[in-house]
C-alpha cells in the first residue's frame, strides 16, 4: 500500500476472543498475523492490535487509536476501532499507512548491522519499536519496529517464543534471531519492563552474537549509555572551558584593577561552569558504569595515601568552610584491590559533600581500617547525619533529599556506589560516634 | 579581554552565570526528560485544582447535577486513590496546556487554534473536512467548558476513575448503588474521544497523510493541538508527555524534538518564540550553535532513548 493511501475504502475487519485468539479477520490482518509469527486460530501476534483489544475487553469501552504493526520489511500504522462485546472484541480498521522512519527515507540499507560479531543491550517499547540497540548497529533501526529488523523463529512445536513472550510480556532466554539483510544470527534475552503501577512498557535485554555464544552469561539488564550524552558533552565541554578561562582572567584583574565584589562575580562564574563540567563528566562516568561491559581494574591500593591525597586535594576548599580535616597518620597503611582513580573519585565525592555539608568549625575525618576480608576507608562529618530512612535513598539517581542551590546535581553517590560495586565493594553511610554521618567505602582486602 | 568599563564585567558575569546554570539544566532535561522537573508549589496547586475539577466533571456527569463541589472529592484525596501516575500526568499536561495556550496568545494575540484546522474544513474529502470540524469544536469545549473535562481521558483512565468516583459516592451515600452503576455504565459506553482535541488531532494527522506536513510542523499554523499529534505520530512519545516536554522551562528537549524534524534555525526560533510566548529569557543561552551541531539522525535516537527513563 501507498504511504499516501491512509483511508481504506473498505474498512478492515477482525474479531479477536476474550482468551486473546483471532477468530476471524479479513486476509489483509491474517497476513499480517502469519508475517508476525501467528498461525490459525492461535492468540493474535500482532501485538498493538492484541493490547487494544484487551483494554476494550477490560474497560468495556468502545475504543478508537493508531496501531503500530510490522508488515515486511516497513512498519506500519493502522487506524483501529475496537467495540467489545461479552466474549470478544470487534476490530473496524479504517486507515492504513506505512511508515518509513525520516532517516532512513534517503539511505535505506539493507541490514543496520555496522559491525558484525558484536552485541549489545537492547530495549523495546510498549509498541515494539526498538528504543535501543547495540552500538555495532546503525542509529536508523532506533524508531523502528521489532519485527522490521529482526527475522524470528519458530520453535519445534511450530510456536514462536519470541512473540509469545511480547504479547504475554514474559520473559525469554537465548531465542535465536536473525537480522533483515544480513546472514548475522544472535542469541537473544528479554524481561518485561513494568512502571510501579503496574503498566507495561516494554521489554528490555540483550542480544549476543552467535560467534560470541562462547563468552556470553546471561546478566540482569541494565540502562548503558545514553547515545546523546556524549555527542553534548563534547559540544559543552568546549564552551565551558572558555567561560572558566574567561572568567579566570576577568578575576585575575590582569587586564586593570577591578573592584572586589566584581572579582568576587568572576569567581562565581568560574566556579559556576566548573561545576557544569564535573556535570558532564558525571554524564560521562554514568555512561561508563551503565555499560555492560564496564569493569574496573584490579589495582593494588594503599588506603592511607589515598586518603592523604584526597585530604590535600580538598584541604583549600575544607579550609574556605572553616572545616578541620583529620587524615589518617603516615605510618598507618591498609591494602586493599581496586582501581585507583575511581577510589579516589568515590573518596573526592564523600569528601566534598562532608565539607559541602558539615557545619563551619566542625571536623571531617577520613579514617581506615582492615577487617577480616575487607579494607574499609570511611568519612566522617559532624552534620544533621543521614535520617535512616534515607539511607538507601540516598544512593538513587538526583536525589538530593530536599537540597537545592548547592551546587550538587544529585549524581555523585549514585555513581560512587556503582564504581563501589564494580570493584566487588560497597558504599554505605550509617551514624558517625558523637552525631553526624559515616560514610564507609568497602573494597576486597589484599 | 578589552573590558574598560567594570559594569562591563558586570554585565558579561551575570550573563556567563545565567548561561552557565541554564547549560546544565537543559542537558538534565535532555537526557532524563521525565526525572528533572520538580513541580513548583505553584504547579502543584493548579494540578490539583484540575484533579479536583476533573473529578467533578465525572460527579457532574453521573449524577446529573450542576454541584460547584465534588462530594466525592475529600474521600478519594484522603484515601490515595487519585495518586495514579495516569491522573497526576494529566492534570499536569492539561496545567501546562493552559500555560502553553496562555503564552500563544499573551505573544501574539491570536487564537491558539492555528489556521490550518479552519482551512481544512473547506476540504475537498468530506471525511478529513468532518474531522477537521470536530477538532474544532472540541477545542472551542476544551477551553470553554470544564463540565466535559473527563472526555479528554482515555478509555483506561476514565474507567479507573469513573469506578472511583462511583465508589465514593456510595461510600458517602450521595445516590443508590444501582441508579450510579448504570449512570456510570452510561457515562462509559458513550465515552466520545472525538470530544478530546488531541486524540482528533492525532485522528486527523493519521488520515492527512503526507499532506500538509510542513504546516503541521509550524505551531503557530498549525495550532498546539495539531502540532503535539504530529510529533507524537512520528515520535511516538504519546501527546500529554509531549506537551510537558514543550511546556518545560528548558527548551533543550523541544530543540531536539525540533531537530529531529529537520527544521532550520530560523524557523526554530520562531516556534520557540510562538510557545514560550515572551519568556523566552530561559532558553539556552546561545543554542544556535548548538542546534546546528546536532544532527537529526541522533537527535531521533536521543528521543527514542526518552522512554528509557520511564523504563529504569
Amino acid at each position: 500500500m501507498s504511504e499516501f493511501q491512509s483511508f481504506l475504502a473498505v474498512p478492515i475487519k477482525a474479531c479477536v476472543s476474550r482468551s486473546g485468539e483471532l477468530v476471524s479477520a479479513d486476509p489483509a490482518i491474517w497476513r499480517l498475523h502469519n508475517l508476525a509469527g501467528g498461525s490459525d486460530s492461535k492468540t493474535i501476534a500482532i501485538p498493538g492490535l492484541a493490547a487494544l483489544a484487551a483494554s476494550a475487553l477490560r474497560t468495556r469501552m468502545r475504543t478508537e487509536r493508531p496501531v503500530r504493526a510490522a508488515d515486511e520489511e516497513n512498519d506500519i500504522e493502522l487506524w483501529v476501532m475496537a467495540t467489545p462485546h461479552s466474549d470478544s472484541v470487534d476490530l473496524l480498521i479504517t486507515g492504513w499507512r506505512d511508515i518509513l522512519p525520516p532517516t532512513a527515507r534517503s539511505v535505506r540499507e539493507k541490514s543496520v548491522i555496522l559491525n558484525k560479531n558484536d552485541s549489545g543491550e537492547i530495549l523495546i517499547d510498549s509498541e515494539q519499536r526498538v528504543v535501543r540497540l547495540p552500538s555495532s548497529f546503525s542509529v536508523r533501526g532506533i524508531g523502528q519496529h521489532f519485527g522490521s529488523l529482526f527475522v524470528v523463529e519458530s520453535d519445534a512445536r511450530g510456536s514462536i517464543p519470541l512473540i509469545d513472550a511480547l504479547i504475554e510480556r514474559r520473559a525469554i532466554t537465548q531465542v535465536p534471531i536473525g537480522v533483515i539483510g544480513s546472514e548475522e544470527r544472535y542469541l537473544i534475552d528479554l524481561t518485561p519492563q513494568l512502571a510501579s503501577d503496574g503498566r507495561y512498557l516494554g521489554h528490555v535485554g540483550r542480544v549476543t552474537a552467535i560467534a560470541d555464544v562462547a563468552a556470553y552469561e546471561p546478566s540482569t539488564p541494565a540502562r548503558s549509555d545514553l547515545p546523546m550524552s556524549r555527542q553534548l558533552a563534547s559540544v559543552l565541554k568546549q564552551p565551558l572551558n572558555r567561560i572558566v578561562a574567561n572568567a579566570e582572567t576577568i578575576g585575575s584583574r590582569i587586564h586593570g584593577p577591578l573592584r572586589d565584589n566584581y572579582a568576587e562575580y568572576a569567581q562565581d562564574i568560574a566556579n559556576a561552569a566548573r561545576h557544569l563540567t564535573e556535570l558532564v563528566s558525571d554524564m560521562e562516568d554514568l555512561d561508563a558504569i551503565d555499560r555492560p561491559d564496564f569493569s574496573a581494574a584490579r589495582d593494588r591500593l594503599e588506603l592511607g595515601d589515598i586518603a592523604r591525597r584526597v585530604g590535600g586535594l580538598l584541604a583549600l576548599k575544607a579550609s574556605d568552610h572553616g572545616i578541620s580535616l583529620v587524615l589518617p597518620q603516615e605510618t598507618e597503611k591498609v591494602s586493599a584491590i581496586g582501581e585507583f582513580r575511581r577510589v579516589l573519585q568515590i573518596m573526592l565525592n564523600l569528601v566534598g559533600n562532608a565539607v559541602r555539608y558539615a557545619p563551619g568549625g566542625s571536623i571531617v575525618t577520613i579514617s581506615i581500617e582492615k577487617q577480616a576480608d575487607f579494607a574499609a576507608i570511611s568519612v566522617l562529618d559532624q552534620g544533621q547525619g543521614v535520617p535512616e530512612d534515607d539511607r538507601e535513598r540516598v544512593f538513587e539517581k538526583f536525589e538530593r533529599l530536599g537540597r537545592s542551590g548547592d551546587g550538587g546535581s544529585g549524581l555523585g553517590l549514585f555513581i560512587s556506589r556503582r564504581l563501589a560495586r564494580a570493584m566487588a565493594g560497597d558504599l554505605i553511610v550509617t551514624d558517625a560516634p558523637g552525631g553526624g554521618a559515616l560514610f564507609r567505602l568497602t573494597l576486597p582486602a589484599r | 579581554m578589552g573590558i574598560a568599563n567594570p559594569e562591563d564585567a558586570v554585565t558579561l558575569a551575570t550573563g556567563q552565570i545565567l548561561a552557565t546554570y541554564a547549560l546544565r539544566d537543559d542537558l538534565l532535561a535532555v537526557l532524563f526528560p521525565r526525572g528533572n522537573n520538580l513541580p513548583s508549589e505553584l504547579l502543584q496547586s493548579r494540578v490539583r485544582l484540575k484533579l479536583q475539577a476533573l473529578t467533578l466533571s465525572i460527579e457532574q456527569a453521573l449524577l446529573g447535577e450542576t454541584s460547584q463541589h465534588a462530594q466525592s472529592w475529600g474521600l478519594l484525596s484522603a484515601s490515595g486513590l487519585l495518586r495514579q501516575p495516569a491522573l497526576i500526568e494529566f492534570a499536569l499536561s492539561r496545567t501546562v496546556e493552559d500555560a502553553l495556550r496562555t503564552n500563544i496568545q499573551s505573544a501574539f494575540g491570536i487564537s491558539v487554534l492555528g489556521q490550518l484546522p479552519v482551512v481544512l474544513l473547506a476540504h475537498e474529502n468530506e471525511r478529513l473536512s468532518e474531522m477537521a470540524r470536530k477538532l474544532l469544536h472540541a477545542e472551542q469545549m476544551s477551553v470553554s467548558d470544564n463540565s466535559q473535562l473527563f472526555q479528554r481521558l482515555d478509555s483506561e483512565t476514565l474507567h479507573l476513575l469513573c469506578w472511583r468516583v462511583v465508589a465514593a459516592l456510595l461510600e458517602g451515600k450521595v445516590a443508590e448503588n444501582v441508579e450510579l452503576s448504570e449512570a456510570a455504565q452510561t457515562l462509559l459506553s458513550t465515552h466520545d474521544a472525538d470530544l478530546n482535541p488531541l486524540a482528533i488531532a492525532r485522528k486527523l494527522v493519521f488520515f492527512l497523510g503526507q499532506d500538509y506536513r510542513q504546516e503541521l510542523a509550524d505551531p503557530r499554523k498549525s495550532g498546539l493541538n495539531l502540532f503535539v499529534a504530529s510529533l507524537d505520530q512520528d515520535y511516538g512519545l504519546g501527546s500529554d508527555f509531549l506537551l510537558r516536554l514543550i511546556g518545560s522551562e528548558q527548551v533543550a528537549p523541544l530543540l531536539l524534538l525540533l531537530k529531529g524534524q529537520s527544521l532550520s534555525t530560523d524557523e526554530v526560533a520562531e516556534i520557540i518564540l510562538a510557545l514560550r510566548g515572551n519568556n523566552a529569557d530561559n532558553a539556552i543561552p546561545d543554542w544556535q550553535p548548538v542546534y546546528a551541531a546536532l544532527d537529526p539522525v541522533e537527535a531521533r535516537a536521543a528521543i527514542a532513548s526518552w522512554k528509557l527513563d520511564a523504563m529504569e
